[in-house]
């Protein structure tokens, strides 16, 4: 048995240097805000944000090289919900001071940002915004960070079983928005 | 995947980083400079705490003198509540999972340390084993199935089926199979396994209520036991299992009541886990899992969300895993962590943050 046990057990690896780390993860983590908060603007604010949080706490936390996107994606979902929560915040004290909605958000330096992304794209964002909290989520994880069903479960804290079914039933939920159908 | 799924990945990554993301360094939030502040109320915090110690020491040191109520007769002992009679959880007194415990070696090793090997679990060394080639199907309740070499898939069909000192080497999907209305199956001295080369996906999958599995090595399968409710494994053995992309030694994902007691759960594979706790297919209640050696996997053991009322106790932990000794993603109430440690050196293992 003690051979076992020492047969399974292997060194910790030492941690890449967040530089590195920084550059080889900043894409999937900003298309996952992208496609959480839709908003350019938004995305870079939160992407740096996660970064922010996660130098803080990447010595305490270490976590290991193939865990360090998960990780970074579960910082960037933390942020985004807080980013929803402060947004329904602003448009309801907005609503109650001045009895009607704010303007849009999308200010003229977005615009100009937003027109380099393909319509398509553009598109996807924001039907993706109409589409529950967790089914965004599960679609930005899967698609926009490119997230095996594995690494999403990872993330959201369930099997990789449950997660291939409701990133499946998300997706299809996207679809039903194209078709018209909900 | 899709080619629709195709399609969208392709449109985010068209997608690059702007550069302004690289000022993520100017919002790295500096400490905040509040130790003046304690520092300046430091004082009053330590004489209150010592003045509240002597007081409380004075108030017990004080005989307490019998209640005597008007009438004159005095009034029996209050009976202890049942909170104080009922006994301690297995390690200690549990700790809530959000407690902090400083991260001390501990004085009393938490677990036995005679762990469950192939010497003590499987069937015992000389038993005459009968041969049964291929599958087996055991449809009378209550029946007791012993001293056999099952070279084929076990199913159980009826309650109350006992399986001892049997050797089950299978090549299907299953190497036992519990259908759905045969509660209470109990294995004994048993060894299950997957063929040389096969891809069994389960050693034990539990289809209803009440699975007992005691002194059983399970070993060359994807998934050693696929628990639901009422699940008691313990001195038993789960080891060298085979890669997948799941590969767990003990995974349930909804049900109420599993507690692996007092076994050895390795999964020296590079993904998975040594014990998943899921609720995806109902509500997961009652997990106890208790003085334990456990190791390997992605994360050794991993907690999802939704779990409630589960205790892990008095287990010690391999460093084998590849990402973290415990993924726990379930919130309190009713979760409890206490006595855990590090297998090499004994050294306590914090609850998880």
């Amino acid at each position: 048995m003690r051979e076992l046990v020492e047969a399974v057990d292997v060194a910790a690896e030492d941690l890449l240097p967040f530089g590195d780390l920084y550059r080889q993860y900043s894409p999937p983590v900003y298309r996952f805000c992208l496609s959480q908060v839709r908003n350019p603007s938004d995305a870079e604010d939160l992407t740096a944000d996660v970064f922010a949080a996660a130098f803080v706490a990447y010595e305490r936390t270490r976590p290991d090289i193939d865990g360090v996107l998960p990780w970074l994606l579960r910082i960037a979902r933390n942020g985004a919900i807080d980013h929803h929560r402060r947004q329904a915040t602003r448009r309801m004290a907005f609503l109650r001071w001045f009895q009607r909605n704010e303007p849009s958000e999308a200010s003229t330096a977005d615009v100009e940002r937003e027109v380099t992304f393909r319509s398509e794209l553009r598109e996807v964002l924001d039907r993706c915004q109409r589409l529950k909290a967790r089914d965004r989520t599960l679609i930005g994880l899967r698609v926009a960070a490119d997230l095996s069903f594995q690494e999403v479960g990872e993330v959201l804290g369930i099997s990789e079983h449950a997660a291939t079914m409701a990133t499946k039933r998300a997706l299809q939920r996207l679809r039903d928005l194209y078709e018209g159908q909900s | 995947m899709t080619s629709e799924e195709d399609l969208l990945k392709q449109l985010f990554q068209e997608v690059a980083v702007p550069a302004k993301v690289d000022q993520w360094p100017t919002r790295v939030r500096r400490p905040v400079r509040r130790q003046t502040r304690v520092r300046r109320f430091t004082p009053v915090l330590v004489g209150l705490l010592i003045g509240g110690v002597l007081l409380t020491t004075a108030v017990i040191a004080t005989p307490r003198q019998p209640h005597t109520p008007p009438g004159g007769t005095t009034s029996p002992d209050t009976p202890p509540t049942a909170d104080a009679m009922a006994p301690s959880a297995p390690g200690s007194s549990p700790s809530q999972m959000n407690s902090k415990t400083p991260t001390t070696a501990l004085t009393t090793p938490p677990t036995s340390a005679a762990w469950p090997s192939d010497s003590t679990t499987g069937v015992p060394a000389g038993t005459a084993l009968r041969t049964h080639p291929g599958d087996l199907r055991i449809d009378k309740a209550g029946q007791v199935v012993s001293d056999l070499l099952v070279t084929g898939t076990v199913t159980v069909a009826a309650p109350n089926v006992i399986i001892r000192r049997t050797r089950i080497v299978a090549s299907g999907q299953f190497a036992v199979r519990q259908l759905p209305g045969a509660t209470n199956l109990a294995m004994e001295d048993s060894e299950v396994s997957g063929k040389n080369g096969a891809s069994v996906q389960y050693g034990i999958m539990q289809g209803a209520a009440g699975l007992d599995v005691r002194r059983c090595h399970v070993h060359g399968v994807q998934q050693g036991v696929e628990a639901g409710s009422e699940a008691r494994i313990t001195d038993s053995l789960i080891d060298r299992l085979v890669q997948s992309s799941s590969t767990t030694g003990v995974a349930t994902r909804g049900g109420t009541g599993l507690t692996v007691r007092h076994s050895v759960v390795l999964n020296s594979t590079a993904g998975g886990t040594a014990i998943a706790v899921y609720a995806d297919n109902a509500p997961q209640r009652t997990v106890i899992i208790d003085s334990s050696l456990l190791g390997g996997g992605r994360y050794t053991l991993h907690v999802g969300a939704g779990i409630t009322d589960i205790t892990v106790s008095g287990n010690r932990f391999t460093r084998s895993n590849n990402a973290g000794p415990v993924r726990w993603d379930a919130a309190p109430p009713g979760n409890r962590w206490s006595g855990n440690a590090w297998h090499d050196n004994g050294t306590r293992l914090d609850p998880p943050a």
